[in-house]
Parts: C-alpha cells; sequence; structure tokens
C-alpha cells in the first residue's frame, strides 16, 4: 500500500487524511485527492479488474467476486427490495456488507465495473462519517501502515492491557488449526452459543457442490450450537445464495444490517 | 533426539550477524515420560480402557467429555488419535502433550492443506468491525465463541468481555500473527519488570510495522521483526537475545510460556 501511495503521489495526502481533526477537513482531503487518484478509471483497470490481483492484495477469492458482480448486474437492471427473516430454533444474525447500486456506474465498464463500484459504495460513507485519525484505525492503518496512540483496535487501549495480560486471560482460547466443517465436526454437540462465521460462506462456489458443502457445514454447525445459539455472519453479497440453506436446516435468519447508499455499516 | 525426547518446540531461523545469514535451529525438548503429559494420557485411557483406537471411543465420549469438560483436549481430539499413534510406534508424543499452555491445539504441520498458503498470511488485519461484533453478540461470561481468527483482532476484542470459551479456526498454521505474538507478550507482561531497560508499554502496543495485506510474505517477516525488536527481551522467539544475560529460573519460565508449536519453519525472528 505505501508502495502504491508513492507511486501515485499521494503519501502526503495519505499522511494529512489520517491527522484531519474534523469530519470536514478529512473529507476536504477525500474528495481533493485520494478519491481521484484511488477510484480512478486506471487503477481500476489496472488492479481492480485483475483477479489475481484481487486474490493477492485484498483476499477476495473468486466466488466472492462473483457475487458483487452478480449483485452489480441485478442492482442496473432492477431495484429490488431485499428479503429479511424467517423463524425456528435457532436464530441467526446475517449481517451483510452488500455491493453495488447503480450510481457512477456509468463512468466505469467491464470486468472491473461491479468491483470498482463497490469499493465507491465502501469507501464514501467511511469517509463521511468516521474519522480515521481517532476512530477508525481500520482505514488509518492501510493508509499510514500502523496505528496512532489515539486510533487503534480496542485490544490495544491501556484499558484493555491490565485484562489482557492477566494471568489467565487466554485460559479459555482454544486455537484450531483446521478447517472449519473438521473442527465443527469434532465438537461435542450442543456446546457453542456463539459463531462468528464473517464471510467464510462467500468462498463456497454457487452451484451443486458449493451448496452441498455449505449444507454439510452449517449441519454440522447446527449440531455444536446449543438450542437458541446465535451465528454472526456477512457477505459480500446482498442476498447471499446460502441463506436459504441457513433456513432450510432451520435456523431463523435476520439481517441486521445492509449498506445502502450513504450508509456505513462496518467501519 | 526428536525420537529420543518430547519436542517441547523448535524452529529454523537466520543469523544475520556479521552481514552473513547463518543458519540455526532451536530445538526445546524434555524426558519423553514427562509427568503431566502421562498424567494426562492415563485419564485419557482410563476412559477407553477397551481398545486405544477410536471405534470404541464413540460410546464413551459423551459422558466422558461432560464429565471432563474443563479439558483442554476432548477424546475425539486430533491430539488424542495422534497420541495412539505414537505410542503404538513407542514414540514420543507430539509436542503438544509437553507443552504447558494448550491454547494451541495440536495439528499435523506436514499436512498440504495447512502448506498450502506457504508461510503467508492472508489477512493482515481484520476488517470486520470488532464494535459491531460487540454490539451485536453481547458476550456473556457463559458464552462459547467459535470464531474464523482471519487476523485475529476481532478475536482478542472478544477477549475483553470475558466469554467462557473462544474457539478460534484457521487453516493455515501462520496463524494469527496478532494474537500468538500479543498473547506471548501479554503472558510475559509479570515478568517485565526483571529485564533492564524493558521497552514502554507503548512501543509494546504499537509496533511500528503491520501494513495491510498487499505483500504478505514480506509482511510476516516485518512483523516479527518488529515485534521482536520492539520486545526482544520479552518475546521467547527470541530466546537467543537473552540467553546470555538471563538466569535459569527465569529462562524456565520463558519455556513455560513458550507456545510456539514445532513447526519446522515457523517465520520467528
Amino acid at each position: 500500500m505505501r508502495w502504491l501511495l508513492n507511486l501515485l503521489g499521494i503519501t502526503s495526502e495519505a499522511h494529512e487524511i489520517c491527522r484531519a481533526q474534523t469530519l470536514a477537513e478529512q473529507r476536504e482531503i477525500w474528495k481533493r485527492s485520494i478519491r481521484r487518484v484511488l477510484l480512478s478509471r486506471l487503477l481500476s483497470w489496472a488492479i481492480v479488474s485483475n483477479k489475481k490481483w484481487l486474490w493477492r492484495a485484498l483476499g477476495v477469492p473468486t466466488a466472492q467476486r462473483q457475487m458483487i458482480e452478480q449483485d452489480f448486474i441485478r442492482s442496473k437492471t432492477t431495484n429490488v427490495d431485499h428479503p429479511i427473516s424467517i423463524a425456528s430454533s435457532t436464530t441467526q444474525h446475517c449481517q451483510q456488507k452488500t455491493g453495488a447500486q447503480g450510481t457512477d456506474a456509468s463512468i466505469a465498464q467491464g470486468a472491473g465495473a461491479a468491483i470498482w463500484d463497490y469499493a465507491i459504495q465502501t469507501l464514501d460513507p467511511v469517509i463521511n462519517s468516521t474519522l480515521l485519525s481517532s476512530s477508525n484505525h481500520y482505514y488509518l492503518l492501510t493508509l499510514l501502515g500502523h496505528y496512532t496512540p489515539r486510533s487503534h483496535p480496542t485490544y490495544l487501549s491501556p484499558k484493555a492491557y491490565p485484562k489482557l495480560s492477566h494471568a489467565d486471560a487466554f485460559s479459555g482460547f482454544r486455537i484450531h488449526t483446521d478447517e472449519v466443517a473438521e473442527v465443527l465436526g469434532r465438537m461435542a454437540s450442543g456446546t457453542l452459543t456463539v459463531a462468528v462465521l464473517m464471510d467464510s460462506l462467500d468462498w463456497f462456489e454457487e452451484g451443486l457442490e458449493g451448496s452441498k458443502e455449505v449444507q454439510r457445514q452449517l449441519g454440522l454447525l447446527r449440531r455444536a450450537l446449543k438450542i437458541g445459539g446465535r451465528v454472526l455472519l456477512r457477505s459480500a453479497g446482498k442476498q447471499p445464495w446460502y441463506v436459504e440453506l441457513f433456513e432450510a436446516t432451520g435456523f431463523k435468519v435476520k439481517r441486521v444490517g445492509v449498506r445502502s447508499e450513504g450508509v456505513c455499516v462496518d467501519r | 533426539m526428536e525420537y529420543r525426547f518430547g519436542t517441547i518446540t523448535s524452529f529454523n531461523a537466520r543469523c544475520h550477524m556479521f552481514g552473513l545469514r547463518i543458519p540455526y535451529y532451536v530445538w526445546i525438548g524434555c524426558s519423553k515420560d514427562d509427568g503431566s503429559s502421562q498424567h494426562r494420557l492415563a485419564r485419557l485411557n482410563a476412559a477407553a480402557t477397551e481398545s486405544p483406537f477410536l471405534a470404541a471411543l464413540d460410546n464413551h465420549s459423551q459422558s466422558f467429555q461432560s464429565a471432563n469438560e474443563a479439558n483442554a483436549i476432548d477424546i475425539r481430539s486430533k491430539a488424542y488419535e495422534s497420541a495412539v499413534i505414537n505410542l503404538s510406534a513407542s514414540l514420543p508424543l507430539p509436542s503438544t502433550w509437553y507443552q504447558t499452555h494448550h491454547w494451541r491445539l495440536y495439528y499435523d504441520d506436514q499436512l498440504e492443506k495447512h502448506r498450502q498458503f506457504n508461510d503467508e498470511y492472508i489477512y493482515a488485519f481484520t476488517w470486520e468491525d470488532s464494535l459491531v461484533d460487540t454490539r451485536l453478540l453481547k458476550l456473556q461470561e457463559d458464552d462459547v465463541v467459535l470464531a474464523i481468527t482471519s487476523a485475529g483482532d476481532n478475536v482478542l476484542s472478544y477477549a475483553l468481555e470475558r466469554p467462557r470459551r473462544i474457539h478460534v479456526i484457521d487453516v493455515k498454521y501462520v496463524v494469527m500473527p496478532h494474537v500468538n505474538q500479543y498473547m506471548l507478550i501479554w503472558n510475559l507482561a509479570p515478568l517485565k519488570t526483571t529485564f533492564s531497560n524493558s521497552n514502554s508499554l507503548a512501543s509494546l502496543l504499537f509496533p511500528t510495522k503491520i501494513s495491510g495485506a498487499s505483500s504478505a510474505k514480506a509482511n510476516t517477516h516485518a512483523f516479527d521483526n518488529s515485534l521482536s525488536r520492539n520486545s526482544a527481551r520479552t518475546c521467547p522467539a527470541s530466546l537467543s537475545n537473552i540467553g546470555s544475560n538471563t538466569d535459569p529460573l527465569l529462562f524456565r519460565h520463558l519455556l513455560k510460556a513458550s507456545t510456539l508449536p514445532a513447526a519446522p519453519d515457523m517465520p520467528c525472528n
């Protein structure tokens, strides 16, 4: 990232945006330089539309990219509202990070258009509503390469230090090195109360084989969960194809956050 | 040595003194009949005396698990399976059995699925907003959480809520650049006063080199290096640095805290 900022000649601007004390100041810097450069067509063509780069630099696997692209196509053709929630024994929070809606779409065409649109939908609200220098360490880290004493994850705060350096702070930890399904399969049934799957299900490809895998995993998850246990997941897709598999397995699905234009779901 | 003794930990590294890159190998072991491992094995064996193999275990697992819920190694675990195999060949047990901290569960580091990412990690930090997670999950003391590790940041923020258990999963063996290292540092925090001119808290808390996932390989090393530079006297990974000015008691303390898996080419220092 640092190399990239250097190449684009916006290193000093990046440092400045990380120092901005007010949202207005931050927006100003964002608009006048960084946004223009980062979201330029040249960059989107060179990096964002390149599948290998997406994986290497941003960790976006193929299946997830396809979800974003599908949403983009859908948003261009219709303006569908998104379905929410059904019911059963176990509850599931389904939080979705969502992608594209029609804005600015005409500017970028081709393979990278969907991802490019996704980036705009993600970045603009973040810059508009959270201050990098004090409360958004995620983007601060990407631009600066390090945290600052004012902007950092909660676990690095002085208040967290005594808690985490306590002798048995990590006695409850179990670090498993294996696939999710494998770990779930070895877990005693009815023990988990919370499962955080992040966007891991986005990695499965939509289709018969992917469905089977997801179904197997959900079966194992259901077995390992206590009744009333909760699952939190995120997805890059607006309507993840596997949500109906959750419902079929007996989960109650509830969307607790969705990004639409101008709304910031995650910092 | 690995055939004769129990391996506690081992790692490969290079010494950069004099502008050379001299490879060295550190291996720390113990008697293969170490007391604590014997004790734990005996307990497991008692629960499954008919047959050491898995077919017999299914019947027992249910009752056994509830009786030993606090036990780190449950009866159907991979650690147990590997222990049975090693014992039948009268080899020392896998290193998990000799280590004193069991937050890192046993895995076979030679399997392709753990090696497919080479020594790289994919996510240098976690993008998912931990505040959103905290707000939605409202973790309680009796919660048992299962989470995908990613870079481990969110897992650490869950730890602040002190749920009863946190299971973290990753298929890569170079997991959790933050968690593994920070755990070591935090775990050694009480020892810090022992060292002269110890680093300030700030330098521990804000290692200068964490960057995006862009060049994962380089970052792994940058991160490790920055950590061991910032905390050369507190990170057991850099045993070589402390060897000269350490008293044996402290050294033993460090060993105890050492949780590094016995991955032969664990990127360390």
